[in-house]
């Protein structure tokens, strides 16, 4: 499983980059919810530029009929990029963090442990939680499909996501930063995590390619 | 060890998709033989090694391969089957050597210096990534990828569709030599068929989802023959439509017969010669020529 992993990883690298450029340039709006916004945003926006750049990896149905060759279970395919899907989060909130910290040095945020924590687990769950969805449904429909399903979200719940992200239309400072710090927000993104990976799993094995 | 095993055997295989029916496929490889697997355009070879290689689950029939069901033995299929698709289905941005390095990790008995040998003997770069190669190159790469871990059973799908004439030859002859070099078994899809005269020992046509005929390449070019001949009296025809499956006729009142039997005997030499007025000729028809047959709803 390290192999197909690692080899999702290498067909990445010419796009880390590029990814981290345009999220934080795309990322900067949120400064006005405050450290926590950033990280929150900043992370959920360079997963999904990094998941999809895994999935698109994928070309059609044949690099997967590859995999579904290989002799490995089925399902280890589906493991390995839900395995890649972690090492996302956890890079992305790092990479959240840092473009936090970048911003308090400028003077335009400011960091505190709060807000940091705020950040990281919202960033956490939404992250999690939506990509693993998208995942499940790139094994069980394919990457046209489930990146439609993906832009198809972010639309309808546009409205949504700049309240947790951006700004509270009251009073105007972030949303995020106001919000209590629960961990129930991290069970919500495991448990989404877990479902998805089971239904992939299933869906994958059974898929016709 | 000797292997006894048949490496391939399909059993009342159907399989039901809008506007195609792939219908009560049997066949059955030994280990160690070749099979052509010919049929033309949308006969529905893809769907059947598709169906082979479990990207497809059959509504009816067993698939085993090797002596074992999928459900059963999924990772000890895949680790000795060997398998080019259709079409191209390796990662673009990397090369031939990272594959090959990436594919080691996972089969038990990858042997690089044969992967490389291969490459070499296919003058394949293996250090250039596999978007600049060219179709043929692609196709070679291929065939090493699936070889190089020295599978039981090797299915390709049509390894030579889309490669230009000269390149085809070439793949052809280099495939054929390092197919002979073991004995391992076969499956070989194509609609060219003058690709199988060469190296198919056994030979399964299909036409329309249903196997139409399957058997050993040498009795078939010897059962199969085209007869032409004239009739001695118009009548004489119902007597000639009952010793041969396919018959056409031409010439004043239909005199002229061209008869295909794919079971020719001198006998049934001798049956013709007393309806026909003069000479009866007969010669062997080649694979091509009987698919035409097969297929062509003129027969
Ligand atoms: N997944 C599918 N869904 C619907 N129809 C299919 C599918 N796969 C193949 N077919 C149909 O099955 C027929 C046989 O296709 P195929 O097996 O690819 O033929 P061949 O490989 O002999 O050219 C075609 O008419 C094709 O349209
Ligand atoms: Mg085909």
């Amino acid at each position: 499983m390290r192999g197909l992993i690692y080899k999702d990883f290498y067909l990445l690298r010419g796009t880390i980059l590029v990814s981290i450029v345009f999220t934080s340039l795309v990322s900067l709006p949120s400064i006005r919810a405050g450290a926590a916004g950033v990280i929150a945003a900043g992370s959920f926006i360079f997963a999904s530029l990094l998941i999809i750049g895994l999935v698109s990896n994928e070309q059609g149905n044949h690099t997967l009929s590859f995999q579904r060759l290989l002799p490995v279970r089925s399902e280890t395919v589906v493991d390995a990029k839900f395995c890649g899907l972690i090492v996302i989060v956890v890079f992305s909130l790092g990479y959240g963090l840092a473009l936090a910290g970048a911003l308090d040095l400028a003077g335009l945020v400011k960091v505190t442990s709060r807000q940091a924590a705020a950040g990281l687990l919202l960033g956490a769950a939404i992250t999690s939680s939506v990509l693993s969805i998208y995942t499940w449904l790139f094994f069980r429909l394919g990457k046209q499909y489930s990146i439609l399903i993906a832009i198809l979200i972010m639309v309808v719940f546009s409205g949504e996501w700049k309240k947790l992200f951006y700004l509270s239309p009251s009073t105007g400072i972030g949303l995020t930063g106001a919000v209590k710090v629960s961990p129930a927000w991290l069970f919500f993104g495991a448990a989404c995590f877990l479902i998805c990976l089971r239904l992939a799993r299933r869906d994958f094995s059974r898929r016709e390619l | 060890m000797v292997d006894s095993t048949t490496a391939l055997r399909l059993t009342g295989v159907g399989k039901n998709y809008r506007g195609f029916r792939l219908q009560d496929i049997h066949l059955e490889l030994p280990a160690g033989s070749i099979m052509g697997f010919v049929g033309p355009n949308g006969a529905g070879k893809t769907t059947t090694i598709r169906i082979i290689t479990n990207l497809a689950r059959p509504d009816t029939g067993t698939v085993e391969v090797l002596g074992r069901c999928w459900d059963a033995a999924e990772v000890w299929i895949k680790n000795r089957l060997g398998y080019v698709p259709e079409s191209n289905h390796l990662y673009e941005s990397v090369t031939g050597n990272w594959l090959g390095n990436f594919l080691r990790r996972y089969y038990p008995t990858w042997d690089d210096a044969y992967f490389r040998a291969l490459l070499e003997k296919f003058r394949v770069p293996g250090a250039t990534m596999v978007k600049n190669l060219s179709k043929g190159d692609r196709a070679k790469l291929a065939v090493a990828l699936a070889l190089a871990h020295r599978p039981r059973l090797l299915i390709l799908d049509e390894p030579t569709a889309g490669v230009d004439p000269v390149v085809r030859y070439t793949l052809l002859q280099e495939l054929l030599e390092v197919i002979q070099e073991e004995t391992r078994a076969v499956l070989f899809s194509t609609h060219i068929v003058s690709d199988l005269e060469r190296i198919a020992d056994l030979v399964s046509y299909i036409v329309s989802g249903r196997i139409v005929l399957s058997g050993e390449k040498d009795v078939i070019l010897e059962k199969w023959h085209l007869v032409s001949f004239s009739l001695q009296n118009p009548a004489a025809l119902e007597q000639v439509r009952r010793l041969l499956p396919y018959v056409k006729t031409r010439g004043r009142e239909g005199r002229k017969v061209e008869g295909v039997t794919g079971d020719f005997s001198p006998r049934l030499l001798q049956e013709l010669v007393q309806a026909a007025d003069g000479e009866v000729n007969h010669r062997p028809l080649n694979l091509e020529e009987i698919m035409v047959v097969l297929t062509d709803g003129n027969w």
